[in-house]
């Protein structure tokens, strides 16, 4: 800005043209972080993107869980969980802070039993099909704000989820 | 205790925002405008209350926001930097006749934007202003000089 400009005047209302400019440099500064942060949001960064859909395995594949990363206060997020076993039958054990974030509105399928796990932890005997395969997917409704780390496991696998649930 | 939290960021949020917005989106208000105005509305309403939709939570959330205000209000008076932080100062962008051009780019405005304002009170040509002033509110002041 030239010298001229950039003078404050005091007549008829009183400047202060270096506040005014920093003012001015501040608000361009916050229209790029406007765009940053629509850019982060669209890549995932606040729940369903590819930065938040996230999935572990265990390394016999026996256990997988697709879910997300961060999850936001009041709003919906999925969990699926396949997992393989041997007999007609196997037990999903939920435990950590899971169910301290995330309180779960539906399951499909429902589980034959659905028994608490020492700890604040959940098990779920679910009915697997003729291969001996069980896909669940678990409807989730974030409550908490803050991370979470939480584990699933079948049998002695053991997969670990860690997730934060934006305010 | 998280209708006040809830209250407070929403506050700041909007504080910030409508700060990056700037002076100029206020001064011209139109439909359109309004319009995204009302949908600002709609979509803050949900965050505040969220699923609570009690008479307490209400009257708390209120509460909160007026008591942010008026705090607000007080230490803008008890300090001028942060009067200037939250409100501005008035900017002049056109001094005896001369639009300062550097100024009203930053302030995002055209010239135009100042003669419509002139025009309102009646002057035709730039040369007939004295003085425009962007007031705090995002409003254009014209003083005409004396004939």
């Amino acid at each position: 800005m030239g010298a001229d400009e950039g003078r404050s005047r005091t007549y008829p209302v009183r400047e202060n043209m270096p506040l005014q400019r920093m003012a001015w440099r501040m608000e361009r500064l916050g229209w790029y972080c406007l765009v940053l942060l629509a850019v982060l949001a669209l890549a995932g960064l606040f729940s369903k993107g590819p930065l938040s859909t996230a999935s572990a395995a265990t390394a016999d594949n026996s256990l997988r869980v697709e879910y997300q990363r961060f999850a936001r206060n009041g709003a919906q997020s999925q969990l699926m969980v396949d997992a393989r076993g041997t007999g007609d039958s196997l037990d999903i054990i939920l435990a950590g802070e899971l169910l301290d974030g995330f309180s779960i509105e539906s399951m499909q399928p429902e589980p034959q039993q659905s028994i608490s796990h020492p700890g604040n932890g959940l098990r779920l005997r679910m009915a697997a099909n003729e291969q001996g395969q069980v896909r669940v997917r678990i409807q989730l409704k974030a409550d908490g704000v803050g991370p979470f780390a939480s584990s699933l496991s079948v049998a002695d696998q053991q997969v670990e989820l860690r997730q934060f649930i934006y305010p | 205790m998280d209708a006040v939290l809830r209250a407070a960021a929403i506050y700041i949020a909007l504080l910030i925002l409508f700060k990056l917005a700037g002076r100029r989106s206020l001064a011209q208000l139109t439909t359109f405008d309004f319009v995204l105005l009302l949908i600002i509305g709609e979509a803050t309403q949900q965050a505040l209350l969220g699923e609570d939709f009690s008479v307490t939570n209400a009257v708390l959330v209120i509460m909160t926001l007026i008591a942010i205000d008026v705090g607000a209000s007080l230490l803008k008076r008890r300090s001028e930097r942060i009067a200037y932080l939250l409100d501005g100062s008035p900017t002049i962008v056109v001094e005896n006749g001369v639009a300062l051009e550097e100024r009203l780019a930053k302030a995002r405005l055209r010239l135009d934007d100042i003669m419509e304002s002139a025009r309102e009170n009646g002057l035709e040509r730039v040369e007939q202003i004295k003085f425009a002033i962007i007031e705090r509110n995002g409003k254009i002041s014209i003083i005409p000089r004396e004939q």
